[in-house]
């Protein structure tokens, strides 16, 4: 399912999650609800689909995402290291009392995925 | 890759049967077989060239030798299975082990997808009658899916007009005695045929068809009548009574329906084909294939179910019972007026409409809502009671719909109980829109749904069978369901084969509040898993922080179960969990042999659980992996009996 308005806004359910995604010059991708082993690739897919080399950055927005574990940070190690190999600077968003925080935090990854509490004002 | 029989088959409606087998002989014994069917055959040779085929072309069906060098029949049909493009293709193994099913082949063969099995040398005409049936129901389940896409696309836009132009329905308040007729009606038979109180006393048949005794032979009729202008017309009456708890008559709803056409092109039909003897032998395959053969099995929850066919053959009665995303249990219970292959068709049609409809609706009258509609605008006058429950198996919560179906049984503690639930009419009478009726599933208590097959019988009213089923039903308090189902069938159907078939389910609910789930290890079934521990640990009152932890503890180590320990996509996970003095103990199993150092992800997962856990307990050996977690809950928070008090 796939809805597109006129300002570029696209938003597409993978299971229990709802991907939007919007934006120039820099790709904002808004992931709400739970992210586990059935969806993360194919969120990882929709993510890539929306990527333009155009763009100036990637912002990974997880503030509204209700699970997420090991396969979904392993989606996020992919997308990360592919963007920085391609010198697209990505920041990933996870407000401090976040889910995603937690299990970042856990994970020990925090450093490694740029992580920062809230959106980037541009 | 081979190819012979070419024939005129559209290939829009039907792709080609792709045969897989390493041995020439076989395979060419197998085309020639298939051959007067008409359809395209495809020879592979290993199951490797048979998933390169399906990466570019659509089949109908594919027969798969299970024994084959290299990637085995079972692995190739788990490939199958696992891409989303080939996963509805119905796949029947071919074997030529004699004593197969006495090795668990078939239970591993159902398993892995399969929908039928066939031992070789097999009877030629078993093979074409079985392959027949699947390309039909693939067929029809692409046109199905397509009308569901186009229905929830389109969402409303349903125009009934065409399809129930040659139908009527008429219903009947009882208590005031009026006859309220549909507009089409007027049109089919002319307004003087309806009296001012609606009562249509043209009908020669009118009084024998709403005569509301039990003992009455039929619900349905077909008749000839004349119409003012001399012309003869052929009709179809059906009639459903809607009673109440104590079995009286509230409202008598039906359908008459014109099929004059229909009855002569069915009629020459008949006659040049023979088709009504084979009929029955390939509704009889249809039902073995779309009843479930192995129901899920429920967390906490004691399932059991039974079809029995009826002495004339088989009818339309139809079960089914499946997980949704959020952890309920969803079942399913109807009954299509008649027998036959028709009646079977549009049972599975149903059965199929009602899961589609699961995905989307959240209630049991939304599903049969959307069922009801779809039926009414793509199949015309069907005549289908159809029952949903949503149970929670961990706290008891349940809510049910019915559309003309009889109430479900629930027995606690031995005493019995219908739901007592407004009924709205069957399937395909009328736009009402079913209600939703709340229940609690005591621990301990066992739900009953059945179908009409089991209370009707001639010569006793349904009010004193109805009785009867309560007084059996509660004295198996303490049987597990599927003792309560046997001795059920043997206390209310003690002659054999009733005289309609009769579909049951019974759901037991643990006593204990202990939490048990065992599910296929598949990664769509990890959201359901964490819902139901997440509800479990609410039950108790634990603290939202603690409850996040442990449902990622949980999903790691189950979406682990999925990921090694199930190469087949053929394993199940399991996971038990207790709560005792504010310390969470859990255990997730599986059939598989995986240890630490190999778990993928960079290790990322069992890290992760490791720092949400008091200890981590791994073991590995010949029977599969378990791993232990202990987690104490916050001291703010002990055990409560919150999950009781619901």
């Amino acid at each position: 399912m796939t809805n597109a308005d006129d300002n570029g806004l696209c938003e597409t359910r993978h299971g229990g999650a709802v991907v939007t995604t919007s934006g120039s010059p820099t790709l904002e991708v808004r992931i709400e609800g739970d992210v586990d082993l059935a969806n993360a690739f194919d969120i990882e897919h929709r993510v890539g689909a929306a990527y333009d080399p155009s763009v100036d950055g990637v912002i990974l927005d997880l503030g509204g995402t209700t699970y997420l574990d090991s396969a979904g940070l392993a989606m996020l190690v992919r997308i990360t290291s592919r963007l920085t190999a391609a010198r697209t600077p990505v920041n990933v968003i996870a407000p401090a009392d976040s889910v995603a925080r937690r299990v970042i935090t856990l994970s020990g990854l925090a450093t490694q995925l740029a992580m920062q509490e809230d959106p980037t004002p541009h | 890759m081979s190819e012979t029989a070419v024939a005129s088959v559209d290939p829009e409606v039907a792709g080609p049967i792709l045969v897989v087998d390493d041995r020439e002989d076989s395979l060419r014994a197998v085309c020639a077989v298939l051959e007067p069917l008409g359809h395209r055959v495809v020879a592979a040779r290993s199951g490797d060239e048979a998933l390169r085929y399906l990466l570019h072309e659509h089949v109908s069906v594919i027969l798969l030798d299970v024994n084959m060098p290299g990637l085995d029949g079972f692995s190739t049909a788990a490939l199958i299975k696992r891409r989303p493009r080939t996963r509805d293709i119905p796949i029947i193994f071919l074997t030529a082990d004699r004593d197969a099913s006495e090795r668990g082949q078939i239970q591993l063969g159902y398993s892995s997808g399969a929908v039928d099995f066939l031992v070789k040398p097999f009877d030629a005409w078993a093979l074409v009658s079985k392959v027949s049936v699947f390309i039909e129901l693939h067929r029809r389940a692409g046109q199905l899916k397509r009308r569901i896409d186009e229905l929830q696309a389109s969402q409303a836009a349903l125009s009934d007009a065409q399809r129930i132009a040659r139908l009527a329905h008429f219903h009947i308040d009882t208590s005031t005695g009026v006859t309220t007729w549909s507009d089409s009606a007027a049109q089919l038979f002319g307004q003087e045929v309806l009296t001012s109180n609606g009562h249509a006393t043209a009908f020669p048949f009118w009084h024998a068809l709403v005569d509301p005794q039990p003992t009455r032979a039929f619900d349905q009729l077909q008749t000839h009548w004349t119409a003012a202008d001399g012309s003869t017309l052929t009709l179809v009456a059906r009639v459903e009574f809607v009673r109440d708890r104590s079995g009286r008559v509230q409202s008598i709803s039906g359908t008459l329906q014109d099929i004059t056409e229909h009855d002569e092109t069915r009629r020459a039909l008949v006659a040049t084909t023979g088709l009504l003897q084979r009929e029955q032998e390939t509704a009889r395959l249809l039902q073995s294939a779309m009843v479930p053969k192995v129901l899920p099995e429920a967390p906490c929850l004691d399932l059991a179910a039974l079809y029995l066919p009826a002495e004339v053959g088989v009818g339309g009665d139809w079960f089914d019972a499946s997980i949704q995303p959020d952890g309920r249990v969803l079942l399913a219970i109807g009954d299509v007026a008649g027998h036959g292959i028709a009646a079977a068709t549009t049972m599975n049609e149903i059965r199929i409409a009602t899961r589609a409809f699961s995905l989307t609706e959240s209630s049991p009258s939304r599903i049969l809502h959307k069922v009801n509609s779809f039926s009414r605008s793509t199949r015309g006058a069907d005549f289908v009671t159809a029952l949903i429950v949503m149970l929670d198996p961990v706290t008891g919560e349940a809510t049910v719909a019915s559309a003309g179906h009889p109430p479900p049984l629930v027995v606690h503690e031995g005493s019995a109980e219908f739901i007592d639930m407004r009924v709205t009419p069957p399937i395909g009478v009328s736009v009402a829109e079913p209600h939703d009726e709340n229940f609690v599933l005591e621990p301990g208590g066992t739900l009953l749904l059945y179908t009409d097959g089991l209370v009707e019988r001639r010569n006793s009213s349904m009010d004193a069978r109805m009785v009867q089923l309560a007084e059996v039903l509660a004295a198996e308090t303490d049987s597990a369901a599927a003792t309560a189902v046997d001795h059920l069938v043997a206390r209310m159907l003690p002659e054999g084969p009733p005289s309609d078939d009769v579909a049951l389910i019974a759901v037991k609910r643990s006593t204990d509040r202990t939490l048990h789930i065992r599910l296929p290890a598949v990664s769509t079934n990890l959201a359901p898993i964490r819902a139901l521990m997440r509800r479990w640990l609410a039950g108790f009152g634990a603290p939202d922080a603690d409850i996040h932890d442990i449902v990622l503890a949980v999903g790691e180590l189950a979406s682990n179960a999925c990921t090694h320990a199930s190469p087949m996509a053929t394993g199940t996970v399991t996971i038990d969990a207790e709560l005792v003095d504010g310390v969470v103990r859990v255990t997730v199993s599986d059939q598989g042999r995986w240890r630490p150092p190999l778990d993928r992800g960079g290790g990322r997962g069992l890290k992760i659980v490791h720092a949400l856990v008091d200890s981590l307990v791994i073991d590995s050996g010949d029977e599969g992996t378990r791993a232990h977690i202990v987690r104490t809950l916050a001291p703010s928070s002990k055990e409560t009996g919150a999950n009781d008090e619901r």
